[in-house]
């Protein structure tokens, strides 16, 4: 009877402690557990670093430059909560916004769980969360308008049944953002059995009979649809393409290439679309309908082998279709009235070309400028003086002794500098391209896959490479190129603007956990730089289940 | 001890009497003369003593008197039959004419009182034989007095053993110093950045004195000090933290038995604790101090230790507590360390609050 009465005392003290020890007995927090795998991403005011493991977004921002009498050199970090399932972020054109694209729960089965959405940040000096708009359907993909009106979403997935040709049509107006229920366009497309591949937002395209408007030119596997963005409602015109020569199926659109139109020529809006398989080219152009805002107009141009590349250009006898036919190596003028084609022979098989005649002169010019390269194969590259074409074609022409493939052509920002380009390469050099005077200055590095960037400025060019312990400036006024050594392994070089509207540079490492480094954008030098380390580490959500955090199609085996 | 001393008394008197208090070697010293008075009696061989510090102290009955302390060598040759004399002193007498049939020296009511109280406390009292017989040699090589007749002391009946003192004496009464294991049980989201479960095991040092103690309570004053960490990666960023922790607090303590007690400790403190992260060589590190206080319920047996409460001698405890402890946050801001890249700015991470669940489990010495 006693030891039972010493039990019933000793039972109770016993319980409380284990219950004690219980309730302190907490799991870690999956947030501990997370790898920071997400790629930094520049804006104009910050740098973005996807933390979807965590479920959230990191934008590093900078008070001030070192050196800098306006405000501490610090980097500052603000976070954001994301939803479930983001997919990769798309900067804006302009760099003033980022665009992430999440799937949501994959199984709702209350109000509480996540819908698709679409989450659209500020990324200036001071990152804020614009707007959420929630979806109907998880998109992978986005098409950004040049224009930042619009965006379409695309690519539809998730369980259960997709139709391919639907997309979204989101308007990410400031206005349209602010609103309670944001516009969105579901919107269906015409389909023959395709499925939509490519989407094109043209300019304000002169129609006759009407005012100008804009089009969404979407190519599918063998059409093309036109949506007017005036009036949607109208729906699509579906423009069925010629078969290929070589195949006998029909064509498959490669590129579409837009014309305005303007008052002083002769034309209204043109399109004008490449095929990947077929010689010709198919020319679009508007007419006056009756009940109809317009009509479409279609027709074919041989330009006697695959083009792999064509732009609309003014030319000292007016405006012209130029395509390049590397396999001809040949670059083709279509005279667009008369569909009459001139040949001009090409110094290598170069397949791309760019305009460049606002970055080489300014007022009027007799004709367009056009910078010709080969991304395949190092072909040199060519300057087409499209202003010497009507009875000297053939000499328009002029070839590079630069031998590289070229990867990327950079423009510079800017008016000081916009007549230089940098020729990015697969090797381990690089050229600074002077359009005026035509001369190439090639930079050379001890290493292959330089990655090349300009400042906001135009100013310096930034080339690292992934994993350097250097990155290197180029002023690209001298073309004096400077060391810049760094402690920890890069993983990015980022020109933001700081607070204090000074320019920052921003180089991210990726050693063991992500770190930073600032640097003064003006003129960086490792001796007034600032390291900050454990950049992900602060604010980490420790109360969130992410159990559901990892990005779809992303493995806990593929986190670094 | 008055048994003996009656022996002591028959013995003298056996002595005194002339047909035994005869001088070996047909000595004849002058009657009436104290044989003690020319000859060169040597002082009586103390029989081995025993250190009268083994005697319990508080033995009842009289006070023994101390045998004199002796060496090997202090006993000296033995001595000669015309020049001895019977140690007895005033009890031998000169009066004795018979011859000693043997050399046998025979010891006096002293040495005899001597021997005994030589003896160790409760111990079988040896019995001491002069045998007398005619030609027979002597059992010892000691040459002494003569020994005239044969006498045999009885054993004794051993002394009974003091009662214990009253109470729980140097069960309760004690220095004491341990050492064990600790384990927290730490709930906090700022430990976790160095720790993936939240088990932190430590390392505990004690010691303490009881130094109250009235009946079955006492209290004790406890020092311990617990030492111990964890290491775990932070977002793979590899992360560690080690802690100190110092106590002083008073310990309430109730014995159940003599060998089994349970007590309740309320112990503040003060934490010290090291946390670290190693981005990539680069070692980042800060100090926390903070006060810390246990709180504790927890019990104690005797394995090994005398049965007396009074017998001093170490005794060796096993005990086991639990409890929570609790404790102050503190900031974690880490200063990066030697070979970091100049210009570096600190990590700040989550801070830490190390309260929980503990459970210490130690085994101690007591003295």
């Amino acid at each position: 009877m006693r030891n039972r009465t010493k039990r019933g005392r000793v039972a109770p003290l016993a319980l409380c402690w284990a219950v004690v020890v219980a309730w302190g007995c907490d799991d870690r927090s999956a947030a501990y557990e997370a790898i920071v795998d997400g790629d930094p991403v520049g804006l104009e005011g910050s740098v973005a670093v996807p933390d979807a493991r965590s479920r959230r977004i990191a934008f590093v921002t900078a008070q001030a430059p070192p050196g800098s009498d306006s405000g501490d050199a610090v980097l500052d970090t603000q976070f954001f909560r994301t939803r479930k399932g983001v997919r990769a972020p798309i900067v804006s054109i302009d760099r003033q916004r980022l665009y992430l694209l999440s799937e949501g729960d994959s199984v709702r089965v209350s109000e509480d769980d996540e819908r698709p959405a679409l989450t659209v940040f500020s990324g200036g000096t001071e990152p804020s969360r614009l707007g959420v708009i929630e979806l109907d359907t998880a998109f992978d993909s986005i098409t950004e308008d040049p224009s930042g009106n619009w965006l379409v979403l695309s690519n539809p997935s998730g369980a259960g049944v997709s139709n391919p040709n639907e997309f979204t049509l989101v308007d990410v107006s400031e206005e349209n953002l602010e609103r309670d229920e944001p516009v969105v366009e579901n919107v269906t497309i015409r389909s023959f059995g395709s499925r939509p591949k490519r989407f094109t937002f043209t300019d304000e395209l002169d129609v006759p009979g009407g005012s100008p408007r804009r089009f969404l030119a979407v190519e599918t596997d063998f059409d093309l649809a036109l949506l007017d963005l005036e009036n949607l409602e109208r729906g699509d015109v579906t423009i069925p393409l010629p078969q290929s020569e070589s195949t006998g199926r029909v064509s498959s659109p490669a590129q579409v290439s837009v014309f305005a139109g303007s008052s002083d020529a002769d034309f209204d809006g043109l399109l004008a679309v490449r095929f990947s398989d077929s010689a010709s080219l198919l020319l679009v152009g508007f007419a006056e309908s009756a009940g109809k805002p317009f009509e479409v107009t279609l027709n074919l141009v041989n330009v006697g082998g695959v083009p792999t590349d064509l732009d609309f250009v003014e030319t000292d006898g007016g405006l012209r279709l130029a395509a390049l036919v590397p396999a001809r190596r040949e670059a083709v003028l279509v005279d667009l009235g008369s569909t009459v084609t001139t040949s001009v022979p090409l110094p290598g098989a170069l397949t791309t070309m760019r305009v460049v005649t606002e970055d080489v002169f300014s007022g009027d010019v007799r004709g367009d400028v056009a910078l010709l390269w080969s991304a395949q194969a190092a072909e040199g590259i060519a300057f087409w003086s499209l202003g010497e074409t009507a009875d000297r074609a053939f000499r328009s022409i002029e070839g590079s002794n630069v031998d590289v493939a070229v990867r990327r052509v950079i423009d510079i920002p800017g008016d000081d500098y916009a007549h230089r380009k940098l020729l990015e390469t697969t090797s381990s050099e690089f050229y600074v391209l002077d359009l005026q005077t035509r001369t190439s200055f090639p930079m050379t590095a001890d290493r292959a896959g330089l990655e090349l960037s300009v400042s906001r400025d135009g100013r310096t060019a930034v080339a690292f490479a992934q994993g350097a312990d250097w990155f290197s400036t180029i002023d690209l006024g001298g073309l004096h190129a400077q060391l810049v050594n760094v402690e920890r392994p890069l993983a990015g070089v980022f020109d933001i603007e700081a607070a204090s509207g000074e320019p920052a540079m921003v180089a991210f490492h990726r050693n063991v956990g992500l770190s930073a480094t600032l640097f003064d954008g003006a003129e960086p030098d490792s001796v007034r730089s600032r390291h900050f380390a454990g950049l992900m580490l602060a604010d980490l959500p420790l109360d969130e289940d992410l159990d559901d955090a990892v990005p779809s199609g992303v493995r806990e085996e593929d986190a670094p | 001890m008055r048994r003996a001393i009656a022996r002591a008394s028959v013995l003298a008197l056996v002595l005194s009497s002339p047909a035994i208090a005869q001088a070996p070697g047909g000595a004849k010293p002058p009657a009436g003369k104290p044989a003690a008075s020319d000859a060169k009696a040597p002082a009586a061989t103390p029989a081995p003593s025993q250190p009268a510090a083994e005697k319990p102290s508080g033995a009842a009955g009289e006070e023994p008197k101390p045998a004199p302390a002796a060496e090997p060598g202090e006993s000296g040759p033995p001595p000669r039959a015309n020049e001895e004399a019977p140690a007895a002193g005033e009890s031998a007498t000169p009066s004795g004419e018979l011859p000693s049939p043997t050399g046998t020296a025979a010891t006096t009511a002293d040495s005899a009182a001597s021997a005994d109280a030589s003896k160790p406390a409760g111990g079988a009292q040896e019995s001491q034989r002069a045998e007398s017989t005619p030609g027979a040699k002597p059992t010892s090589k000691k040459r002494g007095p003569a020994v005239i007749a044969t006498m045999t002391v009885d054993e004794p009946s051993k002394p009974e053993e003091p009662p214990e003192p009253p109470g729980l004496g140097n069960y309760q009464k004690h220095f004491e110093v341990g050492v064990g294991f600790r384990a927290n049980w730490v709930a906090d989201e700022g430990y976790h950045q160095f720790s993936d479960d939240p088990f932190l095991p430590q390392v505990a040092v004690g010691a303490g004195y009881s130094f109250f103690a009235n009946d079955a309570l006492s209290v004790a004053a406890r020092l311990t000090w617990d030492y111990g960490g964890q290491s775990e990666t932070l977002r793979g960023v590899p992360s560690r933290i080690e802690l100190h922790r110092i106590m002083l607090g008073p310990s309430l303590r109730y014995h159940l038995h003599r060998k089994v007690f349970v007590f309740g400790t309320v112990a503040p403190g003060l934490r010290a604790s090291q946390t670290v992260l190693d981005t990539g060589g680069v070692v980042f590190s800060a100090r926390q101090f903070a006060f810390a206080m246990d709180l504790t319920l927890g019990g104690q047996v005797e394995l090994i230790g005398a049965a007396r409460n009074d017998v001093a001698g170490a005794r060796w405890w096993v005990g086991v507590e639990g409890g929570y402890s609790v404790g102050t946050t503190t900031d974690v801001v880490l200063e990066p360390g030697e070979g970091t890249p100049a210009r570096t700015d600190p990590i700040v991470l989550e801070p830490i609050e190390l309260s929980g669940g503990i459970l210490r489990i130690t085994t101690s010495v007591t003295f």
